[in-house]
């Protein structure tokens, strides 16, 4: 049995001649299948209003002809062997292909025209063009080295674009602690509830997190003692996501915010969680 | 990865995979933390144990819990549907297909409502081609011959990794290859394919 990354046809039980499959109607229940799961988790969605607007597609989820992950810019990797392509075929005899060789030219000239532009080099550094290194005070350094030294992260000799399409994994796995005793300690768990003030501007307001991350001492951790925290020496960092609170009104049925500029009735000391988190 | 306004994170996730009958605290740390990244097999294992999430029993949770759930449980049948067709060898080719139209739709509306917090726009376009294209390949057959198969199986890299690699196998040391001598090595790698009873799709073993 190979492993789920390598199936093989001969390994597949069900039907799939391409006779037994409608694409339209495959399509169209996976259509109502994902609108019905998003429904049943409250996110509303009609894809029927979605694909409307003539410029919306799956590859174009905005509309305006923009295709998210596709560059326009011409593949760096690809531009790289065209350019000595050009080169190492120049003394090869024509080939008769005419339209090949139209096009060979155009992109030739263009080149030329770049490099005419730049200002001349000194006659030291056109003495050195040739060769992999370059001298200074003395000292020998590869070019191509240099170049990625000060270019940095973005100077990347094959095409960039592949790697981008990975979602990094992070190359050093997070060290996970042995599980400390949970009997007799109060603790403070990841998704717990805190509160703190908030200073957006000039205002400043009490806010209530669900807590998304803990760091401890430099590393991620689930749960952090609820003594420790309240220590100030303790080295313990939590972020965390607004929560949306609205306070119940007796009088009318619309809520109020709670917000800076609205500050809750004093009468009422209950506040309700719409569900939602807010961004400030 | 931001979900229906829920940040999801790896700790988050380990929390709530735990909550899985058949999952424990190692093997939970084993899925996150692979020691090769690029190992495929236990990517889809965690792939899939985020798909479980789907069947757990939510009536313990407090209602910053259930928001959160909610999020995994949307990720997980988008996972699920992304999966399946390429893994449960029990499908039809309508349901795999189907699956995958679910992925597409249930796709296009996360990234239209969390942009690139749910995912980078390299990986939204490449997995919506990745659909685009299984469909183009099913219409592609219908027209060739419907009562052939279609294997979406085959639509991987494995068999241009094959090709590769018996074409540099013929280079030996002498690898690199000019236009000429790639067409020649080419030729040869599909007699050999072919010779080796092994076909091209790598049918039979």
């Amino acid at each position: 049995m190979e492993h789920c990354d390598h199936l093989k046809p001969a390994a597949w039980k069900g039907e799939i001649s391409a006779h037994g499959c409608n694409p339209h109607t495959a399509w169209s229940s996976g259509c109502a299948r994902a609108e019905s799961v998003l429904r049943s988790y409250h996110v509303p969605v009609h894809y029927t209003d979605i694909f409307s607007h003539s410029d919306i597609d799956m590859l174009r989820p905005f509309g305006g002809g923009v295709y998210p992950g596709i560059s326009t810019d011409p593949d760096p990797s690809v531009g790289v062997i065209s350019e000595t392509v050009s080169d190492s075929h120049a003394p090869v005899e024509d080939d008769g292909d005419e339209d090949f060789e139209d096009e060979n030219d155009i992109e030739v000239n263009v080149n030329m025209d770049d490099i005419l532009d730049e200002p001349p080099a000194s006659p030291e550094l056109e003495g050195q063009a040739g060769d992999d290194w370059i001298e200074h005070d003395g000292h020998k350094f590869h070019k191509s080295s240099l170049l990625r030294i000060i270019f940095g992260l973005y100077f990347v000799p094959k095409s960039k674009e592949r790697l981008e399409r990975v979602r990094a994994y992070t190359m050093e796995p997070s060290k996970v602690e042995a599980d400390e005793p949970l009997v007799g300690v109060s603790l403070f768990v990841l998704g717990d509830l805190f509160t703190a003030l908030v200073r957006t501007g000039q205002t400043v307001a009490l806010a209530v997190f669900q807590s998304t991350s803990i760091t401890h001492k430099g590393r991620k951790v689930t749960s952090v003692s609820a003594a420790e925290l309240v220590l100030e020496g303790s080295d313990i960092n939590i972020s965390g996501q607004v929560l949306h609170l609205v306070t119940p009104s007796t009088a009318s049925t619309t809520f109020l915010e709670l917000s800076p500029y609205n500050s809750p009735p004093s009468h009422s000391h209950t506040l309700f969680w719409t569900g939602d988190f807010n961004a400030l | 990865m931001v979900i229906n306004d829920v940040i999801i994170n790896c700790v988050i996730l380990e929390q709530y995979l735990i909550l899985l009958p058949n999952q424990t605290g190692d093997s939970i740390t084993k899925l996150l933390n692979p020691a090769d990244p690029q190992d495929v097999p236990r990517a889809i294992e965690l792939i899939r144990a985020v798909g479980d999430l789907q069947s757990l029993d939510k009536s313990a949770f407090n209602p910053s819990q259930l928001k959160t759930i909610e999020a995994l449980q949307i990720i997980g049948t988008l996972f699920h549907a992304m999966t399946e067709p390429f893994v449960n060898a029990e499908l039809s080719l309508l349901e795999q297909m189907t699956y995958l139209s679910e992925f597409a739709h249930l796709s296009l509306v996360l990234y239209r409502l969390n942009g690139t917090s749910y995912m980078s726009n390299q990986l939204y376009g490449d997995s919506q081609v990745m659909v685009k294209n299984a469909f183009f390949y099913l219409a592609k057959q219908i027209l060739l011959d419907p009562s052939q198969g279609v294997f979406l199986t085959l639509s991987g890299d494995d068999r241009l990794e094959n090709l590769f690699g018996r074409v540099r196998m013929q280079g030996a040391h002498n690898c690199s290859v000019d236009l000429k001598t790639l067409m020649d090595r080419l030729a040869a790698a599909m007699d050999l394919c072919v010779s080796t009873h092994h076909g091209i799709r790598d049918t039979v073993d």
